[in-house]
């Protein structure tokens, strides 16, 4: 286990990291499968470690009578060297997920940046905005500008009056 | 009487007509559309 993983084994706190980062999509998906692998990984790991890897061939000595198997097989058991595994592809792959996490964690902090800085901008706008008395025409239509088009249609059919505007804002005419 | 001298209206009629067209240019391009604009968006902003 190399220095880094030791350290993030010690001081990852999993359940906090996808809630606190506000993780979402495939990075969160990735990386629940990642911790899921990391914790099987972990039990079979234990497991293993936990049973005895001793064979007490006194034992089957006294039990069967045909000893020479047993002497044939204490000597391959204790001649068994492990066989020495090529983990680079292993290794390979997993820096290959490695840089896509990567890849796609600065994808993520780069969305939830912009997201900042529209939020900001939008603040922003709110704070520097006028008070609603001091709004004028101009202003409304520069927010919306279907008003305008719909000024010229109306003006063009001769539609001088605005429909539910006197049941909205009352008639002042007198006549 | 001046009513009775040829042309004498002439002046008028053709100042009055310029002022008229001038008056239903500016109304109808100017005034009317910006009223519209003014009662389209009150209507609009209650409906936000």
């Amino acid at each position: 286990m190399s220095s880094v993983s030791k350290v993030i084994n010690t001081k990852l706190d999993w359940a906090k990291i996808i809630s606190t980062l506000g993780l979402t999509g495939q990075t969160a998906s990735s990386l629940t499968a990642f911790k899921k692998r990391h914790d099987e990984a972990k039990k079979e790991y234990l497991a293993l470690t936990s049973k005895s890897t001793e064979v007490d061939f006194e034992t089957y000595r006294t039990k069967l009578s045909n000893t020479k198997v047993i002497d044939e097989i204490e000597s391959k058991v204790k001649s068994f060297k492990p066989v020495t595994y090529d983990v680079s592809k292993t290794l390979k792959t997993i820096e290959m997920f490695e840089s896509k996490a990567i890849e796609n964690a600065k994808l993520t902090e780069k969305s939830v940046i912009d997201e900042i800085n529209q939020l900001q901008q939008s603040l922003k706008d709110m704070e520097s905005a006028r008070p609603f008395n001091e709004l004028t025409v101009d202003d409304v239509v520069k927010a919306k500008p279907d008003i305008e088009d719909k000024v010229v249609y109306m003006v063009k059919n001769g539609k001088w009056e605005v429909p539910t505007y006197k049941e909205k804002f009352g008639d002042l005419t007198v006549m | 009487m001046p009513q009775l001298v040829p042309f004498y209206f002439v002046n008028l009629l053709t100042f009055g007509m310029l002022t008229m067209t001038f008056l239903l240019y500016m109304v109808s391009t100017k005034l009317l559309p910006n009223i519209v604009k003014l009662l389209l968006t009150r209507s609009m902003m209650v409906n936000l």
